[in-house]
């Protein structure tokens, strides 16, 4: 059991759960899936009175709209993977979903709108948000404002979202371009070390958005010519070091990484 | 020490096929009330942290790790612990699977890696290798090296197909 007593709201509306987070500042988490929350609650790591559940909200939905899928920040890895529409128009985002760390149980629970906001560096999510250059949805108690997923992540554990927001949904935009990804994990149970995504734009450049390897996601193009290796190299300067891999193996690692990915892309594989 | 407590709440489940009404506080977790308050000491707590999977059940139809739970943000919910899969007399398939290839050893695992395997033939009747390894993945076990899960876990989908 939790040690602390708390008290769960489950609001039926975006404004009533704005409101509570508003009214409880400090004292408050937001729960999507729970799966960080509720263990880092049951440690002591973190302490709140209250909780505002995004179960009664009805966000777990994915839908088109136009040129972008719009996913709920309650619809889990497992609904993402499943759908037709993910799979169909943002298939790395499906693909992704199938390859969470934690089993079936975990991708049946955990969601990219609470690990978008939790930021871990080494996570999948954010770096595939950026690689696939998707919009969150962050509502308040003044309505809402859309962030690119490039400048929501601000640093480990750290993201744009202002005090008294949360997210609401992400949109991302459909592609069927070609996109290859990979991940380096020393055991299937751990946290990725180092992920890397590598996408053709719009204007049939390669582009390379790597996670995991510094505090927030590094995107590096081949815009001008030149070599893509040196390049992230050269994007590498302040790496990120945690119980899973000094800064220095990740930095090392990344480059190798890229150029796997990249054959692949090359290939023509989807992964 | 005491710990400072909060008003308990009234929850419904249907645990096992059996409606069930109890009081829980906000903080509690689903493992913990299926433990301790229900009686149903199988579903066991290994790690309270999702890692281990040890305290797998399954929830409206999707296999979750009850230890990550708030019961509180179940109420209304169906749910299916080990000991709605089979009795001591009549095992269900799965388990059988696992009792004839010697799929564990101490035991404490093994009501997670049951659900797992369920969920996984549900969807994939037919397996390969690496799809039961896939599987596996959310639940850790200490003693078995895994190799005669996947056994059982192949040999229950071998049954079930022919």
């Amino acid at each position: 059991m939790i040690r602390t007593p708390l008290r769960l709201y489950r609001p039926e509306s975006v404004a009533e759960a704005t409101a509570l987070l508003d009214e409880h500042g400090d004292n408050a988490a937001v729960l999507g899936g729970g799966t960080l929350l509720v263990p880092a609650l049951g440690r002591g790591e973190r302490s709140v009175t209250a909780l505002i559940d995004l179960g009664a909200l009805g966000l777990d939905g994915i839908t088109r709209e136009n040129d972008e899928l719009v996913v709920g920040a309650r619809a889990t890895y497992s609904r993402v993977a499943e759908s037709r529409l993910c799979r169909q128009h943002a298939p790395l985002l499906a693909e992704v979903a199938t390859r969470i760390t934690g089993g079936a149980q975990l991708r049946n629970q955990a969601t990219y709108g609470g690990s978008a906001c939790y930021a871990n560096p080494s996570s999948d999510a954010p770096a595939v948000l950026v690689a696939l250059q998707a919009r969150l949805v962050a509502a308040g108690t003044n309505g809402s404002r859309v962030i690119d997923a490039s400048a929501f992540f601000t640093g480990a554990f750290a993201t744009a979202l202002a005090p008294g927001e949360l997210v609401t949904h992400i949109h991302v935009p459909t592609a069927d371009a070609p996109y290859a990804y990979e991940k380096v994990k020393h055991c299937e149970g751990s946290w990725p070390i180092v992920t890397c995504t590598a996408t053709t734009t719009a204007a049939g450049r390669r582009a390379i958005t790597l996670g995991g390897v510094c505090t927030t996601p590094v995107e590096v193009d081949d815009a001008d010519g030149g070599d893509l290796t040196d390049r992230i190299v050269a994007a590498l300067q302040e790496p990120w070091s945690d119980a899973l891999a000094d800064g220095s193996y990740r930095a090392a690692v990344a480059p190798a990484l890229a150029r796997r990915v990249l054959d692949r892309l090359d290939l023509g594989a989807t992964r | 020490m005491t710990m400072p407590t909060t008003p308990a709440r009234p929850l419904t489940l249907t645990v096992n096929g059996t409606r069930r009404q109890l009081q829980a506080e906000d903080r509690e977790l689903l493992l913990d009330v299926l433990r301790e308050q229900l009686g149903l000491r199988g579903s066991h707590a290994g790690c309270r942290n999702g890692d281990c999977g040890a305290c797998t059940v399954r929830l409206d139809g999707r296999i979750v790790k009850s230890c990550l739970v708030l019961a509180a943000t179940v109420d209304g919910a169906e749910i299916t612990t080990v000991e709605g899969l089979g009795t001591r007399e009549r095992l269900s398939t799965i388990q059988e699977a696992f009792w004839a290839a010697d799929g564990f050893q101490c035991g404490f695992c093994l009501p997670g890696q049951l659900f797992a395997a369920e969920d996984l033939l549900a969807h994939t009747p037919d397996p390969t290798e690496v799809e039961i390894r896939h599987a596996l993945q959310g639940n850790l076990c200490r003693c078995t090296g895994y190799q005669k899960m996947v056994e059982a876990i192949r040999a229950a989908a071998r049954d079930a197909t022919r």
